[in-house]
């Protein structure tokens, strides 16, 4: 071991610094060495050749100042060695002063790691239970919403069960009295036809069971279509013809089309809204109910009139919510819960109100819905075109001869960096992801959109995985692999999310 | 076809990766076990563009959000900067968009890069994408992983080509 240039000396007696290992490079103002000194060993620098470490300190010393002061603390030399660097001048020369510092950045090093890892460990478990919290509101919305829609069903399966068990009663009297009949008999002609009605009420309470259990599974027919408010009026009348055979009950139906715009809205909305108000003022109705059907080119409004007030929807709303037996009139209960579940569905609104004569109103309004730009009020505007990102290829075809029939273009993509590159300097209005078939796709729509991707993305399928905010953030709307191509047009035009 | 030599510096908040990107670009390897930086490492890789050569020397600094007095020292001399974020941290980004201001406050308008890494831990990102098409029109910005090597070349290659 060589001793240290009396500059050095000098200069570390001056700062004070701790005695430690300490070794210099002395180099001309070129970076040509000049000298070795101090306990080369250490830092390793004994062996190495003279030009790799002009090399290895000119480098690491650029942009640093020569003329002294200068000090890299802790600086990996490879090999387990740490220094902190010294830069002394001396007239033309400069020392590089190294001092063995390996211990303390070991002490260091455990203590950074422990404290960093720590950290990182807090980080994640603060993730973790955001994602639980997350997961748990999700779930609390499904249950409620599942809760919200068996009780739904409930309710309407015990409305159907009272007017199905009334109608089937109905046709076993028609059939006991045809049966008791002799064949030549003039009234049988009569008894046959109440029977032939019966039957047909029994197939409509079916069909209105199937189209709530639709609804209920989600599967709701949103088709809109123009509605004749005479034939509306008659399918009230054949929904509520079981309640009219009571001696004491009676309906007047009038009809007021105020205006010549055609009525247009989701199918079977109007008779279904409408035939639960009819069904629950007949119910409490102990003589004739009026009743006006109206359309004002605005709204399809129902009015009906009557003289009894035995159960408010007010108080129908009140036992569903504390979810009470409906022990002193079900069928009334539901039938007023129904009619408010239904209204608010297609944004009606429905009002009770008591005339100057002590006579309980009530009033339900049903917007109509517009006829779309394009004429066909079902079809979405959107014209592609589109692009699909997908590794298989029948599922592809299906969609290319889909969107073909809408003479809408679709482009087939892999999940491959060249498609995203295609994709980002030439980009389609709407880019369609199979999550099954291609395994890159949800990072391939992230990377898109966080190069400035302004148009649509979907997701065709399911993640696997927990959303993310930053998949939230991506996917314009997600859809079941197996949409339907007007689901698929829907979405694309912005009509409905997912 | 001329050889330059520039000192490029790599600043991050801890545990975003820096110290694995290095590793990635200059010796193509890669080690799970994470291991933290004391101090700064330096490691050089030549890179060949079309018109020269240039050999970055990267001073792989240890993380930090806020770089002290010492750390500043560092960064003289330097010609280019990596930022570097962890995308399954989304403060990291604002740690790297601090450290830039800070560094540039130092030694100037140096050219940048931006990397967000972890790539490979995707399902788990807390950036929003927009946040990075916000980031991507003030400087190049890289989609990385350390683990797989997504975009480290390019993003080297990138900042070679802006360097003085």
């Amino acid at each position: 071991m060589s001793a240290l240039p009396d500059a050095v000396q000098r200069y570390l007696r001056r700062e004070q610094i701790a005695p430690l290992a300490a070794a210099a490079l002395s180099f001309d103002g070129d970076w040509r060495l000049l000298g070795r000194s101090g306990e080369l060993t250490r830092f390793a620098l004994d062996q190495a050749a003279d030009a790799d470490l002009e090399r290895q300190f000119r480098e690491l010393c650029m942009g640093q100042s020569r003329l002294g002061g200068t000090r890299l603390s802790q600086l990996d030399l490879g090999e387990g060695h740490n220094a902190d660097v010294h830069l002394v001048a001396e007239q033309s020369q400069v020392h590089v002063v190294l001092l063995d510092v390996h211990e303390a950045v070991e002490q260091e090093r455990s203590w950074q790691q422990n404290a960093q890892e720590a950290k990182l460990r807090s980080y994640e478990q603060g993730r973790q239970l955001r994602d639980l919290r997350q997961q748990r509101i999700s779930i609390e919305a499904e249950r409620d919403a599942a809760k919200a829609q068996a009780s739904e069903l409930s309710a309407r399966n015990q409305l159907f069960d009272q007017r199905l068990r009334g109608v089937l009663a109905e046709i076993e009297r028609s059939a006991e009295r045809l049966l008791a009949l002799p064949a030549e008999h003039g009234g049988r002609q009569r008894e046959t036809e109440l029977l032939r009605q019966a039957i047909s009420q029994a197939d409509r309470c079916r069909l209105s069971l199937a189209r709530a259990v639709a609804r209920i599974s989600g599967q709701v027919d949103d088709t809109i279509s123009q509605v004749a408010l005479d034939q509306l009026s008659a399918e009230l009348y054949a929904s509520v013809a079981v309640l009219l055979e009571a001696p004491e009950r009676s309906l007047s139906l009038r009809l007021q089309q105020r205006s010549p715009e055609p009525l247009r809205m989701v199918a079977g909305a109007a008779a279904e809204i409408f035939h639960y108000a009819l069904w629950a003022s007949l119910l409490r109705c102990r003589g004739e109910l009026e009743a006006v059907l109206r359309w004002d080119g605005q709204f399809a409004q129902l009015q009906c009139n009557s003289d009894s007030d035995d159960l408010s929807l007010t108080e129908s709303a009140l036992l569903w919510d504390q979810q009470l037996p409906a022990v002193d009139d079900p069928p009334l209960t539901y039938a007023l819960f129904g009619l408010g579940r239904s209204a608010h569905r297609h944004h009606g609104r429905v009002l009770e109100q008591r005339d100057s004569d002590g006579r309980h109103r009530l009033l339900i309004s049903l917007p109509g819905r517009r006829e779309e730009p394009s004429g066909d009020i079902t079809s979405p505007g959107f014209r592609g075109p589109v692009g699909l990102i997908c590794g298989d290829a029948e599922y592809a075809e299906e969609w290319v001869a889909q969107l073909a029939t809408r003479g809408i273009p679709l482009s087939l993509h892999s999940a491959d960096p060249e498609s995203l590159q295609a994709l980002y300097e030439n980009p389609p209005p709407a880019l369609l992801f199979d999550l099954q078939s291609a395994a890159g796709a949800p990072a391939m729509a992230y990377k898109l959109r966080a190069r400035g991707y302004p148009g649509m993305l979907l997701a065709l399928g399911e993640l696997g995985h927990p959303m993310t905010n930053s998949m939230a953030a991506t996917w314009s709307a997600m859809l079941p692999r197996d949409c339907s191509l007007r689901q698929l047009l829907r979405t694309l035009s912005g009509r409905s999310g997912a | 076809m001329s050889d330059v030599v520039r000192k490029i510096c790599m600043l991050g908040d801890f545990g975003v990766g820096k110290t694995s990107l290095v590793a990635r670009y200059v010796s193509n390897t890669f080690s799970d076990k994470y291991l933290t930086t004391v101090g700064v490492k330096t490691d050089t890789k030549l890179v060949e563009l079309p018109q020269r050569r240039v050999k970055l020397v990267l001073w792989d600094i240890a993380g930090k959000d806020v770089l002290d007095g010492l750390k500043l020292t560092y960064l003289r001399g330097s010609t280019g900067l990596v930022m570097v974020a962890d995308g399954t941290r989304a403060p990291t980004l604002h740690s790297a968009a601090q450290l830039l201001r800070q560094a540039r406050g130092e030694i100037g308008e140096v050219a940048a890069v931006l990397l967000v890494n972890k790539f490979d831990l995707f399902d788990r990102w807390e950036v929003a994408p927009s946040q990075l098409a916000e980031l991507r029109r003030t400087m190049p910005l890289f989609e990385t992983s350390a683990l797989s090597g997504e975009s480290v070349e390019e993003a080297f290659t990138a900042l070679a080509e802006r360097l003085p």
